[in-house]
């Protein structure tokens, strides 16, 4: 079953990841976007390689799996656009959003939390190594939550995306639910639903950010 | 036969490097680069072994889940040094790249070819060259492709350049697995697949550029 679920979400992420391609490798095209895309593709990548190895081994084996890289690699990528593309032109370090600032941080302090219910299990090679994957995922996060909430008073740029931004955010949480999900052997429902969300997250990524950045120019 | 790598590492890095002098500026630097791949399997290839003992022995594990990270590393970094120290020029990063993942592949080839002398045959050559000769090339090219757009902005540069490593070696060890499963052919045929849509899009590009 895990296999299968798996499969369904390598190829939605394909599809993303695709359609991403298609819609924004054109050479005039902002790198914020691109860097979007390929944080699809590495979620793809990662996905990819779990299937494979479900499908060869039966069972994803070892403290550490290279599949992990590709959720991490996707986190980076969504870091990097937000934090070295977007962040500098609605923050300009100003008092003004020391408020929105502060807020933004509940979304690290959720996913670190997240962790931490799995840390009290015990600490193993495993947990550190979830810790590093779950520290990338908060740093993503708190963009994410940081440009969903911000006042965006020059450019309009991030209320346009903020949809994708609300997204990206969901998918944070869903990885991080995953994670837990699967180290607590929780019921396979809760893997289903996280499934079936992170597949619908993976389809909706690219077509709600083209939304947004159309009226860019607008 | 402990020596076996270094043997062939001398043979290829002296006569080639002994023709460096002669060539035109452009292309000794792809040679050099290339020579810079070569000298990278080398020594991945020591840490792969301390990783392989350190991992109990276990081949597949460590074939499938560490060393396409620490290749990739090892690789990426004669490619960071000239984007952050000589240029960030696209197409001089995108040509030393390709340099260093050919370098790379083909002292693995070799090292290969002689450790497996008794099976190897034309076809065991052809599925090497073109599989793993073209992983190596197209890890490090996304990677320097990549440092050029993130260079220009420090920013984005440290986590821009580990997602290019992790996405990098993600492709690499999906390569890995694949020709280590009864799917060996798709191994293959991932590599090569890629190259072709890389070379269309290239040629596409210039084609639009030049109009």
């Amino acid at each position: 079953m895990y296999l299968i679920l798996s499969i369904i979400l390598t190829v939605c992420a394909a599809i993303g990841f695709g359609y991403g391609l298609f819609r924004f490798f054109r050479e005039d095209e902002a790198l914020y976007v691109r860097m979007i895309v390929f944080a699809v593709g590495s979620a793809m990548f990662g996905r990819l390689i779990e299937t494979l190895q479900l499908l060869v081994n039966g069972q994803i084996s070892g403290s550490f799996h290279i599949g992990m890289l590709g959720t991490a690699g996707s986190f980076l990528f969504l870091f990097s656009a937000n934090y070295g593309q977007m962040d500098s032109l609605v923050d300009d370090g100003s008092k003004q959003f020391r408020k929105t600032r502060i807020i933004a941080l509940i979304a690290p302090i959720v996913m670190i939390a997240m962790w931490g219910v799995l840390a009290s299990k015990g600490f193993t090679a495993k947990t550190a190594i979830i810790g590093i994957e779950t520290l990338i995922i908060a740093m993503a996060a708190y963009y994410h939550l940081k440009h969903i909430i911000i006042k965006d008073v020059d450019f309009g740029l991030i209320r346009v995306i903020r949809n994708y931004n609300i997204l990206a955010l969901v998918y944070a949480f869903l990885c991080m639910a995953e994670i837990l999900i699967k180290s607590f052997h929780l019921s396979f429902v809760f893997v289903i639903i996280v499934y079936v969300l992170q597949c619908a997250v993976m389809l909706a990524f690219v077509p709600v950010l083209e939304r947004g950045v159309n009226k860019w120019t607008i | 036969m402990d020596n076996l790598s270094y043997v062939i590492y001398v043979c290829l890095t002296v006569s080639i490097g002994l023709m460096l002098p002669l060539m035109e500026k452009k292309t000794r630097r792809v040679m050099v680069f290339m020579l810079l791949g070569v000298s990278a399997c080398l020594f991945v290839s020591e840490i792969n072994s301390i990783l392989l003992s350190g991992f109990g022995g276990d081949y597949y594990y460590v074939t499938t889940n560490i060393t396409p990270l620490t290749e990739e590393i090892v690789k990426a970094l004669p490619i960071l040094y000239y984007a952050v120290v000589i240029s960030d020029d696209r197409r001089a990063l995108t040509m030393n790249a390709f340099a260093v993942g050919v370098g790379f592949a083909v002292l693995e080839n070799l090292v290969l070819l002689v450790q497996n002398i008794d099976s190897v045959s034309v076809l065991w050559a052809l599925a090497r060259g073109f599989g793993s000769g073209l992983v190596h090339g197209i890890c490090t090219v996304a990677v320097g492709f990549g440092i050029s757009y993130i260079k220009k902005r420090r920013k984005l540069f440290y986590c821009g350049t580990f997602a290019l490593l992790a996405t990098a070696a993600s492709y690499h060890a999906l390569f890995n697995i694949l020709v280590q499963s009864k799917y060996q052919y798709l191994g293959i045929l991932l590599p090569v697949i890629t190259y072709i849509s890389i070379i269309l899009l290239a040629k596409n590009r210039l084609k639009k550029l030049h109009q």
